[in-house]
């Protein structure tokens, strides 16, 4: 529920009962005053009746005056009286019951003690009464409604700059890169609300950019002391006349510095992938870079003794070199790696996708995780799992789609774009 | 052959000298930038091994400053800044090649001698080993006066060996030499034996002796010993 409505709700239910009692007050005073009248006509019309009551030759029990019902009534013994109470009458016209206002009182007449009680119609009080009190409840009513359109409508003004901070807050990522810069407003909290908000996003890019910072400044200083690792095992395995054990030991440095070095440099690759600093774009035609690569990697290819069909149409897009490079790299690398001995490879390039198939066994474990990080296939060996890590990267970059199938026995790789 | 290596870093810098030096040349070492110009400015060297991040300045400000006094020697960038930018405008300002850290001795040494051999023969280049002959220029191969037929991986091989004469290449050396330093390949690494045998069995096959030596698990030598 938004809180516009909430407090709609709220102010709603309010005026309901402000309403309620509103017209219950009303309608209570009003008819005490009438009341009130009524009672005054009514003890002013006492002498006067007495004195019509004294001229009479005999006393009925009833007498009806034009609006006025006069009772009577004799008593045995008089003691003063007079008291007042509302009554109905049936009216024989109109078929129902009619309010009167009653006053009863005890007086003697030509000796004789009475009990007199003189009733006045309501009926024209009530009407009046009724029109005044449907006169301020639609008043009130109309006000009621008249404030809450109103409040609904200032609310919708004052919170306005709050939903263009929500909207900003929606729209904000790390890899712009910009801290929040809500528009200025007249409200006091909205106004601290967004210096906070442009304080915390300043302060968690900068943290982000930092940690993303040292990761790269990590990778590239790892490069040195492993280049000299690599560097002295080289030296070391020129000496002849070393004996098996030894050769064997170096050969393991040897190979966990190598395997080191290639995962520093993966690392190193994502991180300024992440840090968006291949920014040194062009327009490249794939074709031509997809033909370059399969000619630098035709020892890998030839060695496995794999055929490569292409199809490729002139398609050029605007990327970094080096992203491109690295893209179609791992993508061939991947079709070559997980390819059976005299496999096939099949490259085609159109308007709008790049598909990369190869021969192969199934997938050991499921679709989705192939994009991941260090994810590995069983036969592979001690392979790092960043290559396609570092497609998906590379995809994410450029708004590329990245899809796998697997059908039978080819593995399907789908770059695809829009445009 | 007079080669100064800039590199600030100690250890790798003796490396690459060592290395070197079993090649038979004549190595000087230069740490920081100052002393880098010094060096450079005093001596005339065949080749200059520079290294771009120094204490005390920028690696191409050398290279600057040496083409400046229309040195004749060769350069060979070595840098592990995997920039673009780097290497571009290091061949822009007239090093003659770039070689990203981390690199193989081998590979650098291969470098060393294509470069030095393309600067002092302008013409015929020619490589011979016992009854091997390359010719450069053509990209031909002769054994015993006959040709013969090596697929472009052969070839490249081949001459790589011939660069690193009596030495041990890891595979991981020839791998990269072969196919590029290319992330996450590490497991491809087969593709060298299937090249290694195929050269070998042409250069038998043409009358060659077998020169290709199997190094225990490490990797291969080429040696006429």
């Amino acid at each position: 529920m938004k809180l516009l409505q909430a407090t709609g709700r709220y102010y709603l239910a309010f005026s309901l009962l402000l309403f309620v009692l509103g017209g219950w007050i009303v309608y209570l005073a009003l008819s005490y005053f009438i009341d009130i009248e009524t009672d005054e006509r009514l003890m002013d019309a006492k002498p006067a009746l007495q004195f019509q009551l004294t001229e009479m030759d005999s006393l009925p029990a009833i007498l009806v005056i034009s609006d006025d019902v006069i009772e009577i009534s004799p008593l045995p013994d008089l003691e003063e009286y007079e008291h007042f109470s509302d009554t109905t009458f049936w009216d024989p016209i109109e078929k129902e019951f009619e309010p009167y206002r009653k006053f009863t009182f005890h007086s003697t007449i030509k000796g004789q003690p009475y009990r007199i009680a003189l009733s006045h119609t309501k009926l024209d009080s009530e009407a009046l009464m009724m029109t005044s009190l449907f006169a301020v409840l639609g008043i009130l009513l109309l006000l009621l409604l008249a404030i809450n359109l109103f409040n609904r409508y200032l609310s919708l003004q004052l919170w306005r700059p709050f939903y263009r901070t929500i909207q900003q807050i929606r729209g904000f990522t790390f890899d712009k890169g910009e801290p929040l810069t809500p528009p200025q407003t007249r409200i006091e909290e909205f106004e601290v609300l967004n210096n906070a908000l442009e304080l915390m996003t300043t302060k968690v890019l900068r943290d982000y950019r930092s940690l993303k910072q040292f990761t790269e400044n990590a990778s590239h200083e790892i490069q040195t002391p492993l280049a000299i690792i690599r560097s002295k095992v080289e030296l070391l395995i020129q000496r002849e006349g070393r004996d098996e054990k030894e050769l064997q030991a170096i050969q393991q440095i040897q190979e966990a510095a190598s395997r080191l070095s290639k995962l520093n440099s993966s690392l190193l690759l994502l991180a300024r992938i992440e840090n968006r600093q291949y920014t040194d774009t062009h327009e490249l035609s794939l074709k031509a870079l997809i033909e370059e690569k399969l000619d630098q990697l035709e020892p890998l290819i030839s060695a496995k003794n794999l055929s490569v069909h292409t199809r490729l149409a002139e398609v050029s897009r605007n990327m970094d070199s080096t992203l491109a490079e690295v893209l179609l790299n791992n993508l061939l690398i991947n079709a070559i790696k997980h390819n059976l001995p005299d496999g096939q490879i099949e490259i085609s390039l159109q308007q709008g996708q790049l598909r990369v198939r190869n021969t192969g066994t199934p997938l050991t474990g499921s679709p989705e995780g192939l994009f991941e990080r260090f994810r590995k296939g069983a036969e592979a060996g001690p392979s790092l799992g960043l290559g396609l890590a570092i497609v998906k990267e590379i995809c994410g970059i450029y708004g590329f789609d990245a899809g796998y199938e697997y059908k039978e026995g080819w593995h399907t790789l789908l770059i695809s774009w829009a445009g | 052959m007079k080669i100064l290596i800039i590199e600030d870093e100690p250890a790798l810098a003796s490396s690459i000298e060592q290395y070197l030096e079993q090649e038979g040349y004549l190595c000087e070492l230069a740490y920081t930038f100052a002393e880098a110009m010094i060096k450079s400015g005093a001596h005339e060297y065949d080749c200059i091994l520079v290294d771009l991040t120094l204490p005390g300045g920028n690696g191409l400000d050398v290279i600057r400053a040496l083409k400046k006094e229309h040195s004749k020697a060769g350069i060979i960038i070595i840098s592990a800044k995997h920039s673009l930018d780097d290497k571009i405008k290091g061949l822009e300002i007239g090093s003659d090649d770039y070689l990203a850290k981390p690199f193989h001795l081998s590979e650098l040494n291969a470098r060393i001698k294509a470069l030095l051999r393309r600067k002092q023969f302008n013409g015929e280049q020619r490589i011979d080993f016992h009854e091997i002959s390359v010719w450069m220029d053509k990209q031909e191969v002769k054994v015993n006066q006959e040709f013969l037929n090596l697929t472009r991986s052969e070839y490249r091989l081949l001459l790589y060996f011939l660069a690193n004469r009596n030495r041990v290449l890891s595979k991981e050396s020839i791998a990269e030499h072969l196919a590029g330093d290319q992330a996450d390949m590490l497991d491809s690494l087969d593709f060298v034996y299937s090249h290694i045998k195929n050269l070998r069995k042409k250069l038998v096959q043409a009358g060659a002796e077998d020169y290709i030596q199997a190094v225990y698990g490490m990797g291969y030598k080429f040696s006429g010993q």
